[in-house]
Protein backbone atom coordinates (compact mmCIF):
# COMPACT_ATOMS: atom_id res chain seq x y z
CA UNK A 1 0.00 0.00 0.00
CA UNK A 2 2.59 2.58 0.81
CA UNK A 3 4.76 2.12 -2.41
CA UNK A 4 6.19 5.44 -2.83
CA UNK A 5 5.71 5.71 -6.39
CA UNK A 6 7.36 8.35 -8.06
CA UNK A 7 5.35 10.11 -9.59
CA UNK A 8 2.51 12.02 -7.99
CA UNK A 9 0.03 15.52 -9.11
CA UNK A 10 -0.69 16.77 -5.78
CA UNK A 11 1.79 16.96 -2.88
CA UNK A 12 -0.07 18.01 0.58
CA UNK A 13 2.15 18.42 4.32
CA UNK A 14 -0.25 17.27 6.60
CA UNK A 15 1.11 17.89 9.99
CA UNK A 16 0.10 15.74 13.14
CA UNK A 17 0.09 18.17 16.53
CA UNK A 18 -1.63 17.21 19.94
CA UNK A 19 -0.42 16.27 23.44
CA UNK A 20 2.17 13.63 24.58
CA UNK A 21 1.12 10.24 24.00
CA UNK A 22 -2.45 10.50 22.68
CA UNK A 23 -0.90 8.48 19.62
CA UNK A 24 0.15 10.24 16.89
CA UNK A 25 2.79 8.10 16.28
CA UNK A 26 1.32 5.27 16.01
CA UNK A 27 -1.66 6.90 13.71
CA UNK A 28 1.03 7.81 11.46
CA UNK A 29 2.46 4.52 11.30
CA UNK A 30 -0.98 2.74 11.02
CA UNK A 31 -1.46 5.05 7.89
CA UNK A 32 1.52 5.16 6.14
CA UNK A 33 2.37 1.36 7.17
CA UNK A 34 -0.50 -0.36 8.52
CA UNK A 35 1.53 -0.95 12.02
CA UNK A 36 0.69 -0.43 14.87
CA UNK A 37 3.77 -0.71 17.65
CA UNK A 38 3.43 -1.55 21.33
CA UNK A 39 6.97 -0.86 21.36
CA UNK A 40 7.59 2.61 20.08
CA UNK A 41 9.66 5.78 21.41
CA UNK A 42 8.47 8.83 22.66
CA UNK A 43 9.07 11.25 19.34
CA UNK A 44 12.17 13.34 20.09
CA UNK A 45 12.70 15.84 17.07
CA UNK A 46 10.59 15.37 13.67
CA UNK A 47 9.90 12.07 11.72
CA UNK A 48 7.74 12.31 8.26
CA UNK A 49 6.26 9.63 6.47
CA UNK A 50 4.18 9.53 3.01
CA UNK A 51 1.63 7.28 1.18
CA UNK A 52 -0.34 8.21 -2.25
CA UNK A 53 -3.79 8.01 -2.36
CA UNK A 54 -5.86 8.47 -5.94
CA UNK A 55 -8.14 11.36 -5.95
CA UNK A 56 -10.44 11.65 -8.96
CA UNK A 57 -7.74 9.35 -10.90
CA UNK A 58 -4.92 12.10 -10.08
CA UNK A 59 -2.51 10.84 -7.29
CA UNK A 60 -1.97 13.00 -4.14
CA UNK A 61 1.36 12.27 -2.06
CA UNK A 62 0.70 12.97 1.50
CA UNK A 63 3.92 13.86 3.69
CA UNK A 64 2.92 13.61 7.02
CA UNK A 65 4.75 15.24 9.69
CA UNK A 66 4.99 14.31 13.35
CA UNK A 67 6.94 15.34 16.56
CA UNK A 68 7.16 15.72 20.22
CA UNK A 69 4.02 17.02 21.96
CA UNK A 70 5.69 18.08 25.21
CA UNK A 71 4.22 21.99 25.49
CA UNK A 72 7.89 23.33 25.73
CA UNK A 73 8.78 21.99 22.06
CA UNK A 74 6.78 24.20 20.44
CA UNK A 75 9.67 26.62 20.94
CA UNK A 76 11.24 24.75 18.49
CA UNK A 77 8.33 23.89 15.80
CA UNK A 78 8.00 27.00 13.74
CA UNK A 79 9.67 25.86 11.09
CA UNK A 80 7.63 22.13 11.16
CA UNK A 81 4.46 23.83 10.34
CA UNK A 82 6.00 25.55 6.97
CA UNK A 83 4.41 24.79 4.08
CA UNK A 84 2.16 22.95 5.70
CA UNK A 85 -1.70 22.59 3.99
CA UNK A 86 -3.44 20.04 6.55
CA UNK A 87 -3.01 19.41 10.33
CA UNK A 88 -4.67 16.70 11.79
CA UNK A 89 -4.99 18.05 16.15
CA UNK A 90 -5.26 14.66 17.75
CA UNK A 91 -6.25 13.92 21.32
CA UNK A 92 -6.92 11.01 23.52
CA UNK A 93 -10.56 9.77 24.16
CA UNK A 94 -9.18 8.52 27.67
CA UNK A 95 -7.81 11.63 28.85
CA UNK A 96 -9.96 14.32 29.28
CA UNK A 97 -7.21 16.76 30.14
CA UNK A 98 -5.59 15.85 26.29
CA UNK A 99 -8.78 17.09 25.30
CA UNK A 100 -8.86 20.51 27.41
CA UNK A 101 -5.76 21.37 25.76
CA UNK A 102 -7.13 21.45 22.21
CA UNK A 103 -7.62 25.16 21.87
CA UNK A 104 -4.26 25.68 22.72
CA UNK A 105 -3.64 23.76 20.20
CA UNK A 106 -5.73 25.62 17.66
CA UNK A 107 -4.18 28.81 19.37
CA UNK A 108 -1.18 27.25 18.16
CA UNK A 109 -1.59 27.02 14.46
CA UNK A 110 -3.31 30.33 14.33
CA UNK A 111 0.19 31.51 15.40
CA UNK A 112 2.38 29.70 13.23
CA UNK A 113 1.03 27.44 10.81
CA UNK A 114 -0.71 28.74 7.13
CA UNK A 115 -4.42 31.09 7.77
CA UNK A 116 -5.92 28.59 5.21
CA UNK A 117 -4.87 25.33 6.67
CA UNK A 118 -7.35 22.52 7.09
CA UNK A 119 -7.66 20.94 10.26
CA UNK A 120 -9.16 18.57 11.43
CA UNK A 121 -10.07 17.24 15.07
CA UNK A 122 -9.46 13.56 16.02
CA UNK A 123 -10.02 11.36 19.07
CA UNK A 124 -7.89 8.70 18.99
CA UNK A 125 -7.88 5.16 20.90
CA UNK A 126 -12.26 4.22 20.40
CA UNK A 127 -10.62 1.04 20.98
CA UNK A 128 -11.05 1.54 25.29
CA UNK A 129 -14.36 2.53 25.49
CA UNK A 130 -14.93 1.88 29.05
CA UNK A 131 -11.93 4.35 29.74
CA UNK A 132 -13.82 7.00 27.82
CA UNK A 133 -13.66 10.68 28.95
CA UNK A 134 -14.61 12.92 26.48
CA UNK A 135 -18.15 11.78 24.73
CA UNK A 136 -18.92 11.98 20.99
CA UNK A 137 -21.23 14.22 20.69
CA UNK A 138 -19.29 16.88 22.97
CA UNK A 139 -16.23 16.78 20.71
CA UNK A 140 -18.55 17.03 17.51
CA UNK A 141 -19.98 20.15 19.22
CA UNK A 142 -15.98 21.73 19.94
CA UNK A 143 -15.35 20.85 16.22
CA UNK A 144 -18.73 22.74 14.94
CA UNK A 145 -17.59 25.40 16.70
CA UNK A 146 -14.62 25.94 15.54
CA UNK A 147 -15.20 24.47 11.75
CA UNK A 148 -13.97 21.37 12.00
CA UNK A 149 -14.33 17.93 10.72
CA UNK A 150 -14.33 15.61 13.73
CA UNK A 151 -13.15 11.60 13.45
CA UNK A 152 -12.62 8.93 15.95
CA UNK A 153 -9.76 6.57 15.29
CA UNK A 154 -7.85 4.00 16.99
CA UNK A 155 -4.42 3.58 16.08
CA UNK A 156 -4.56 0.32 17.61
CA UNK A 157 -6.91 -1.62 15.87
CA UNK A 158 -7.15 0.22 12.75
CA UNK A 159 -10.64 1.66 12.98
CA UNK A 160 -10.95 5.06 11.01
CA UNK A 161 -7.59 5.53 11.16
CA UNK A 162 -7.92 5.34 6.68
CA UNK A 163 -11.13 7.39 6.64
CA UNK A 164 -9.79 10.19 8.44
CA UNK A 165 -6.76 10.63 6.99
CA UNK A 166 -8.63 10.24 3.62
CA UNK A 167 -10.98 12.50 4.58
CA UNK A 168 -8.64 15.39 5.35
CA UNK A 169 -6.91 14.95 2.13
CA UNK A 170 -9.91 14.93 0.10
CA UNK A 171 -11.03 18.42 1.82
CA UNK A 172 -7.69 19.77 0.68
CA UNK A 173 -7.78 18.23 -2.69
CA UNK A 174 -11.05 20.01 -3.65
CA UNK A 175 -9.67 23.10 -2.61
CA UNK A 176 -6.20 22.59 -4.45
CA UNK A 177 -8.40 21.64 -7.73
CA UNK A 178 -10.63 24.41 -7.25
CA UNK A 179 -7.78 26.83 -6.86
CA UNK A 180 -6.83 25.42 -9.87
CA UNK A 181 -9.76 25.51 -12.37
CA UNK A 182 -10.37 29.31 -11.07
CA UNK A 183 -7.63 30.35 -12.59
CA UNK A 184 -8.19 28.13 -16.13
CA UNK A 185 -6.41 28.48 -19.14
CA UNK A 186 -3.04 30.00 -17.05
CA UNK A 187 -0.97 26.83 -15.56
CA UNK A 188 -0.83 28.50 -12.14
CA UNK A 189 -1.24 26.06 -9.64
CA UNK A 190 -0.43 27.63 -5.58
CA UNK A 191 2.92 27.14 -4.73
CA UNK A 192 2.26 24.96 -1.86
CA UNK A 193 0.07 22.02 -4.22
CA UNK A 194 2.85 22.16 -6.97
CA UNK A 195 4.35 18.93 -7.54
CA UNK A 196 7.61 19.35 -7.47
CA UNK A 197 9.43 16.30 -8.77
CA UNK A 198 13.13 17.58 -9.82
CA UNK A 199 13.68 19.28 -5.89
CA UNK A 200 10.36 18.50 -4.05
CA UNK A 201 10.51 21.44 -2.10
CA UNK A 202 8.57 20.25 0.94
CA UNK A 203 5.45 22.58 -0.06
CA UNK A 204 7.13 25.44 1.70
CA UNK A 205 5.03 27.82 0.89
CA UNK A 206 6.96 30.30 -1.92
CA UNK A 207 9.97 29.00 -1.28
CA UNK A 208 12.35 31.39 0.67
CA UNK A 209 14.99 30.96 -1.75
CA UNK A 210 18.31 32.07 0.38
CA UNK A 211 16.45 31.42 3.55
CA UNK A 212 19.32 30.23 5.61
CA UNK A 213 17.54 26.97 6.40
CA UNK A 214 18.81 27.81 9.83
CA UNK A 215 16.68 27.96 13.13
CA UNK A 216 13.88 30.03 13.80
CA UNK B 1 0.20 -6.23 25.07
CA UNK B 2 0.02 -9.03 27.39
CA UNK B 3 0.97 -11.72 24.97
CA UNK B 4 4.26 -9.34 23.71
CA UNK B 5 5.13 -9.53 27.31
CA UNK B 6 4.96 -13.10 27.65
CA UNK B 7 7.18 -13.44 24.24
CA UNK B 8 9.75 -11.14 25.94
CA UNK B 9 11.68 -13.60 28.38
CA UNK B 10 12.34 -15.77 24.88
CA UNK B 11 14.32 -13.07 23.27
CA UNK B 12 17.95 -12.42 22.86
CA UNK B 13 20.00 -10.23 24.67
CA UNK B 14 23.30 -8.33 23.34
CA UNK B 15 25.93 -7.66 25.74
CA UNK B 16 24.49 -4.10 26.93
CA UNK B 17 20.53 -5.78 27.79
CA UNK B 18 18.96 -4.90 24.67
CA UNK B 19 17.26 -7.17 22.32
CA UNK B 20 18.86 -8.63 19.45
CA UNK B 21 17.18 -7.28 16.41
CA UNK B 22 16.20 -3.99 18.00
CA UNK B 23 17.16 -0.84 16.30
CA UNK B 24 19.25 -0.10 19.60
CA UNK B 25 21.49 -3.42 18.99
CA UNK B 26 24.27 -2.96 16.93
CA UNK B 27 26.29 -5.69 14.92
CA UNK B 28 26.94 -8.86 16.81
CA UNK B 29 30.62 -8.98 17.70
CA UNK B 30 32.07 -12.75 18.16
CA UNK B 31 35.12 -12.08 20.58
CA UNK B 32 38.93 -13.43 19.47
CA UNK B 33 41.78 -14.45 21.07
CA UNK B 34 42.79 -11.15 20.28
CA UNK B 35 40.21 -9.27 21.56
CA UNK B 36 40.05 -10.80 24.86
CA UNK B 37 43.51 -9.98 25.22
CA UNK B 38 42.97 -5.99 24.57
CA UNK B 39 40.30 -6.09 26.74
CA UNK B 40 42.04 -7.54 29.04
CA UNK B 41 45.29 -5.20 28.82
CA UNK B 42 42.82 -2.36 28.30
CA UNK B 43 41.21 -3.32 31.89
CA UNK B 44 44.44 -3.34 33.66
CA UNK B 45 45.29 0.10 32.42
CA UNK B 46 42.37 1.64 33.84
CA UNK B 47 42.86 0.06 37.44
CA UNK B 48 45.72 1.65 37.56
CA UNK B 49 44.09 4.86 36.16
CA UNK B 50 41.43 4.15 38.58
CA UNK B 51 44.14 4.10 41.56
CA UNK B 52 45.97 7.03 40.28
CA UNK B 53 43.37 9.09 39.79
CA UNK B 54 44.25 12.31 40.96
CA UNK B 55 47.63 12.74 38.88
CA UNK B 56 46.13 11.21 35.73
CA UNK B 57 42.87 12.05 34.79
CA UNK B 58 43.75 15.82 33.38
CA UNK B 59 46.55 14.05 30.95
CA UNK B 60 46.79 13.85 27.44
CA UNK B 61 47.01 10.14 27.95
CA UNK B 62 43.99 10.10 29.61
CA UNK B 63 41.97 11.83 27.19
CA UNK B 64 43.18 9.34 24.60
CA UNK B 65 42.30 6.27 26.55
CA UNK B 66 38.65 7.70 27.07
CA UNK B 67 38.39 8.22 23.32
CA UNK B 68 39.24 4.32 23.07
CA UNK B 69 36.35 3.43 25.18
CA UNK B 70 36.18 3.30 28.82
CA UNK B 71 35.68 -0.68 29.88
CA UNK B 72 32.16 -1.89 30.41
CA UNK B 73 33.42 -2.40 33.88
CA UNK B 74 34.52 0.87 34.64
CA UNK B 75 31.99 2.26 33.18
CA UNK B 76 29.71 4.02 36.08
CA UNK B 77 31.86 4.46 38.01
CA UNK B 78 34.06 7.02 35.52
CA UNK B 79 31.54 8.54 34.18
CA UNK B 80 30.15 9.49 38.08
CA UNK B 81 34.14 10.62 38.36
CA UNK B 82 34.21 12.76 35.35
CA UNK B 83 30.70 14.18 35.77
CA UNK B 84 31.81 14.89 39.48
CA UNK B 85 28.93 13.92 40.16
CA UNK B 86 30.72 11.26 42.57
CA UNK B 87 31.18 13.60 44.99
CA UNK B 88 27.43 15.17 44.93
CA UNK B 89 26.32 11.74 45.86
CA UNK B 90 29.00 10.61 48.38
CA UNK B 91 28.41 14.31 50.20
CA UNK B 92 24.64 14.16 49.89
CA UNK B 93 23.89 10.28 50.18
CA UNK B 94 26.75 9.06 52.46
CA UNK B 95 27.62 11.46 54.50
CA UNK B 96 23.99 11.21 57.11
CA UNK B 97 22.77 7.68 55.91
CA UNK B 98 19.18 8.92 57.69
CA UNK B 99 19.67 12.45 55.88
CA UNK B 100 19.62 11.30 52.02
CA UNK B 101 18.26 14.51 49.84
CA UNK B 102 17.61 12.06 47.09
CA UNK B 103 14.96 10.04 49.10
CA UNK B 104 13.64 13.23 50.52
CA UNK B 105 13.02 14.38 47.15
CA UNK B 106 10.92 10.81 46.60
CA UNK B 107 8.14 12.13 48.82
CA UNK B 108 7.83 15.18 46.58
CA UNK B 109 5.18 15.19 43.80
CA UNK B 110 5.90 17.56 40.89
CA UNK B 111 2.30 16.74 39.66
CA UNK B 112 2.78 18.38 35.50
CA UNK B 113 6.07 17.08 35.25
CA UNK B 114 4.39 13.89 36.50
CA UNK B 115 2.04 13.37 34.29
CA UNK B 116 4.34 13.89 30.99
CA UNK B 117 6.87 11.33 32.65
CA UNK B 118 4.24 8.63 33.37
CA UNK B 119 3.56 8.49 29.42
CA UNK B 120 7.27 8.41 28.78
CA UNK B 121 8.96 5.73 30.78
CA UNK B 122 7.88 2.52 28.45
CA UNK B 123 8.74 4.77 25.61
CA UNK B 124 12.25 5.26 26.01
CA UNK B 125 13.91 1.75 26.32
CA UNK B 126 11.08 -0.47 24.85
CA UNK B 127 13.75 -2.89 23.53
CA UNK B 128 15.83 -2.84 26.66
CA UNK B 129 15.73 -6.19 29.09
CA UNK B 130 15.55 -3.63 32.28
CA UNK B 131 12.82 -0.98 30.84
CA UNK B 132 10.54 -3.21 29.15
CA UNK B 133 6.66 -3.36 30.12
CA UNK B 134 7.03 -6.71 31.62
CA UNK B 135 10.13 -5.82 33.90
CA UNK B 136 9.22 -3.25 37.00
CA UNK B 137 12.66 -2.54 38.28
CA UNK B 138 14.53 -0.20 36.05
CA UNK B 139 11.21 1.13 34.92
CA UNK B 140 10.22 2.66 38.46
CA UNK B 141 14.61 3.68 38.69
CA UNK B 142 13.78 5.84 35.78
CA UNK B 143 10.13 7.02 36.76
CA UNK B 144 11.74 7.91 40.30
CA UNK B 145 14.70 9.52 38.76
CA UNK B 146 12.74 11.92 36.64
CA UNK B 147 10.28 12.62 39.12
CA UNK B 148 12.84 13.28 41.83
CA UNK B 149 14.60 15.43 39.30
CA UNK B 150 11.52 17.74 38.27
CA UNK B 151 11.19 18.15 42.16
CA UNK B 152 14.73 19.21 42.46
CA UNK B 153 15.07 21.97 39.96
CA UNK B 154 11.56 22.79 39.55
CA UNK B 155 12.48 25.66 36.92
CA UNK B 156 13.54 22.09 34.63
CA UNK B 157 11.18 20.22 35.80
CA UNK B 158 10.51 17.17 32.87
CA UNK B 159 11.45 17.64 29.26
CA UNK B 160 11.25 14.98 27.07
CA UNK B 161 14.75 13.75 25.94
CA UNK B 162 16.35 13.29 30.11
CA UNK B 163 14.67 9.77 30.07
CA UNK B 164 17.17 8.65 27.43
CA UNK B 165 19.97 10.09 29.18
CA UNK B 166 18.90 8.85 32.69
CA UNK B 167 17.80 5.46 31.12
CA UNK B 168 21.87 5.07 30.27
CA UNK B 169 23.06 5.94 33.18
CA UNK B 170 20.48 3.98 35.26
CA UNK B 171 22.33 0.70 32.98
CA UNK B 172 25.57 1.29 34.93
CA UNK B 173 25.03 2.47 38.18
CA UNK B 174 22.76 2.39 41.26
CA UNK B 175 19.75 4.79 41.42
CA UNK B 176 20.85 7.43 43.91
CA UNK B 177 23.84 7.34 41.74
CA UNK B 178 22.17 8.12 38.52
CA UNK B 179 20.11 10.93 39.89
CA UNK B 180 23.68 12.64 41.04
CA UNK B 181 25.02 11.84 37.35
CA UNK B 182 21.37 13.40 35.75
CA UNK B 183 21.75 16.45 37.83
CA UNK B 184 25.25 17.19 36.95
CA UNK B 185 24.73 16.76 33.15
CA UNK B 186 21.36 18.51 33.23
CA UNK B 187 22.51 21.48 35.36
CA UNK B 188 26.04 21.78 34.92
CA UNK B 189 27.00 20.51 31.33
CA UNK B 190 24.02 20.83 29.21
CA UNK B 191 22.96 24.20 31.26
CA UNK B 192 19.62 25.34 29.96
CA UNK B 193 19.28 22.91 27.02
CA UNK B 194 15.86 21.14 28.76
CA UNK B 195 14.57 24.51 30.04
CA UNK B 196 11.08 26.13 29.09
CA UNK B 197 12.01 28.25 25.70
CA UNK B 198 14.64 25.92 24.92
CA UNK B 199 17.53 28.87 25.17
CA UNK B 200 20.17 26.32 25.20
CA UNK B 201 19.42 24.70 22.20
CA UNK B 202 18.70 27.66 19.97
CA UNK B 203 22.20 28.58 20.89
CA UNK B 204 23.54 25.14 19.79
CA UNK B 205 21.03 25.39 16.30
CA UNK B 206 22.70 28.85 15.43
CA UNK B 207 26.40 27.38 16.21
CA UNK B 208 25.59 24.64 14.41
CA UNK B 209 24.53 26.08 11.48
CA UNK B 210 27.57 28.45 11.76
CA UNK B 211 29.95 25.24 11.72
CA UNK B 212 27.87 23.69 8.48
CA UNK B 213 27.96 26.72 6.38
CA UNK B 214 32.22 27.00 7.09
CA UNK B 215 32.96 23.04 6.88
CA UNK B 216 30.57 21.85 4.74
CA UNK B 217 29.28 24.92 2.28
CA UNK B 218 27.60 22.59 -0.13
CA UNK B 219 25.60 20.60 2.19
CA UNK B 220 24.65 23.73 3.58
CA UNK B 221 23.36 25.40 1.07
CA UNK B 222 21.49 22.27 0.04
CA UNK B 223 19.99 21.71 3.35
CA UNK B 224 18.65 25.63 3.58
CA UNK B 225 17.38 24.97 -0.19
CA UNK B 226 14.99 21.80 1.07
CA UNK B 227 14.12 24.24 3.52
CA UNK B 228 15.42 20.93 6.39
CA UNK B 229 15.83 22.92 9.46
CA UNK B 230 18.80 22.50 12.39
CA UNK B 231 16.27 21.43 14.45
CA UNK B 232 14.64 18.84 12.55
CA UNK B 233 17.76 16.69 13.22
CA UNK B 234 20.22 18.44 15.36
CA UNK B 235 17.24 18.55 18.35
CA UNK B 236 18.06 14.72 18.95
CA UNK B 237 21.77 15.26 18.92
CA UNK B 238 21.98 18.17 21.34
CA UNK B 239 19.00 16.60 23.87
CA UNK B 240 20.28 12.96 23.85
CA UNK B 241 23.54 12.93 22.89
CA UNK B 242 22.76 10.54 19.79
CA UNK B 243 21.52 8.35 22.89
CA UNK B 244 17.98 8.29 20.80
CA UNK B 245 19.11 7.31 17.45
CA UNK B 246 22.19 5.63 17.59
CA UNK B 247 23.04 2.15 17.78
CA UNK B 248 24.25 1.48 21.80
CA UNK B 249 27.63 0.57 21.31
CA UNK B 250 28.24 3.66 19.64
CA UNK B 251 25.82 6.11 21.78
CA UNK B 252 28.06 4.89 25.03
CA UNK B 253 31.34 5.62 23.44
CA UNK B 254 30.15 9.28 22.76
CA UNK B 255 28.85 9.03 25.93
CA UNK B 256 31.90 8.46 27.47
CA UNK B 257 33.59 11.64 24.84
CA UNK B 258 31.10 13.81 26.30
CA UNK B 259 32.17 13.34 29.66
CA UNK B 260 35.46 13.85 29.49
CA UNK B 261 35.14 16.61 26.55
CA UNK B 262 31.99 18.05 26.99
CA UNK B 263 29.38 19.11 23.85
CA UNK B 264 32.29 19.11 21.39
CA UNK B 265 31.98 15.63 20.41
CA UNK B 266 28.40 16.36 19.67
CA UNK B 267 29.48 18.64 16.60
CA UNK B 268 32.46 16.35 15.53
CA UNK B 269 29.99 13.30 15.24
CA UNK B 270 27.39 15.61 13.89
CA UNK B 271 29.50 17.19 10.84
CA UNK B 272 31.26 13.78 10.72
CA UNK B 273 28.16 12.38 10.26
CA UNK B 274 26.71 14.97 7.68
CA UNK B 275 29.49 15.07 5.62
CA UNK B 276 29.34 11.29 4.98
CA UNK B 277 25.79 11.91 3.56
CA UNK B 278 27.22 14.50 1.37
CA UNK B 279 26.83 13.22 -1.55
CA UNK B 280 22.31 12.23 -0.96
CA UNK B 281 22.19 15.72 0.69
CA UNK B 282 23.78 17.36 -2.79
CA UNK B 283 21.64 15.18 -5.18
CA UNK B 284 18.56 13.89 -3.68
CA UNK B 285 15.04 14.76 -3.74
CA UNK B 286 13.95 16.78 0.08
CA UNK B 287 12.61 13.33 0.96
CA UNK B 288 15.16 11.04 0.36
CA UNK B 289 17.81 13.73 1.87
CA UNK B 290 15.42 13.72 5.31
CA UNK B 291 15.33 9.95 5.41
CA UNK B 292 19.09 9.69 4.93
CA UNK B 293 19.56 11.89 7.80
CA UNK B 294 17.20 10.16 9.82
CA UNK B 295 17.81 6.44 9.11
CA UNK B 296 21.47 6.29 8.29
CA UNK B 297 23.03 4.25 11.01
CA UNK B 298 25.81 5.78 12.95
CA UNK B 299 28.54 3.29 12.81
CA UNK B 300 31.17 2.65 15.12
CA UNK B 301 33.02 3.71 12.46
CA UNK B 302 32.03 7.07 11.69
CA UNK B 303 32.19 7.69 15.45
CA UNK B 304 35.89 6.59 15.31
CA UNK B 305 36.59 8.48 12.31
CA UNK B 306 34.93 11.99 14.11
CA UNK B 307 36.62 11.86 16.94
CA UNK B 308 39.73 13.35 16.29
CA UNK B 309 38.29 16.19 13.78
CA UNK B 310 39.60 19.73 14.79
CA UNK B 311 37.59 22.06 15.87
CA UNK B 312 38.21 25.24 17.88
CA UNK B 313 36.40 25.45 21.05
CA UNK B 314 35.66 28.93 19.98
CA UNK B 315 33.24 27.86 17.60
CA UNK B 316 30.97 26.64 20.05
CA UNK B 317 31.71 28.14 23.68
CA UNK B 318 29.18 28.96 26.17
CA UNK B 319 29.81 32.67 27.55
CA UNK B 320 30.38 30.33 31.14
CA UNK B 321 32.17 27.49 29.80
CA UNK B 322 35.91 26.83 29.54
CA UNK B 323 35.73 27.35 33.43
CA UNK B 324 37.57 24.50 34.53
CA UNK B 325 35.33 22.17 36.39
CA UNK B 326 36.53 20.28 39.05
CA UNK B 327 36.79 16.78 38.72
CA UNK B 328 37.58 14.58 41.81
N1 LIG C 1 -5.21 1.55 23.34
C1 LIG C 1 -4.61 2.35 22.47
N2 LIG C 1 -3.36 2.79 22.72
C2 LIG C 1 -2.77 3.59 21.81
C3 LIG C 1 -3.42 3.98 20.60
N3 LIG C 1 -2.58 4.79 19.92
C4 LIG C 1 -1.45 4.88 20.66
N4 LIG C 1 -1.56 4.17 21.80
C5 LIG C 1 -0.56 4.04 22.89
O1 LIG C 1 -0.40 5.31 23.47
C6 LIG C 1 0.96 5.56 23.76
C7 LIG C 1 1.41 6.80 23.03
O2 LIG C 1 1.39 6.58 21.64
P1 LIG C 1 2.30 7.43 20.64
O3 LIG C 1 1.90 7.08 19.26
O4 LIG C 1 3.73 7.28 21.00
O5 LIG C 1 1.79 8.92 21.03
P2 LIG C 1 2.38 10.35 20.61
O6 LIG C 1 3.18 10.84 21.76
O7 LIG C 1 1.18 11.21 20.38
O8 LIG C 1 3.18 10.16 19.37
C8 LIG C 1 1.72 4.31 23.37
O9 LIG C 1 1.91 3.54 24.49
C9 LIG C 1 0.81 3.62 22.39
O10 LIG C 1 0.96 2.24 22.44
C10 LIG C 1 -4.74 3.48 20.36
O11 LIG C 1 -5.40 3.76 19.36
N5 LIG C 1 -5.28 2.69 21.33
MG1 LIG D 1 5.17 10.60 19.04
Amino acid sequence: MAESEEYYDYLFKLVLIGDSGVGKSNLLSRFTRNEFLYESKSTIGVEFATRNLKMEGKTVKAQIWDTAGQERYRAITSAYYRGAVGALLVFDITKRATYDNVDRWLKELREHADPDIAIMLVGNKTDQPHLRGVSTAEAQQKAREAKLSYFETSALSGDNVEASFTELVKEIYSIASRAQIDVAGSSWVPTQFRPDHAESVPLGGPAKPASNGGCC
Amino acid sequence: MVEENQAAEAHTLDRYGFIVSSDEHGPLRQPTRQSIEKEHERIQKWTWMLNHWQGFHHTRKFRQRVRKGIPEQFRGVVWQKLLASRVLYEHHELENPFKSVYSALLTQTNEEAAITIEKDITRTFPSHAMFRSDNTAGKDALEHNLNAFACYKPEVGYCQGMGFIDGVLLMYMSEKEAFWALRQIVVDRMPGIFNTGFPMLQVRFKQWNKLLSKREPAIFKALARHNIDASFYTTQWFMTLFIYAAPFEVAVRIFDCFCCEGVKIVFRVGLTYIAALKKTILKAPFEQVMVAIQRTPLTLELFESAIDLKLKSAEFALPDEGRKVMVR
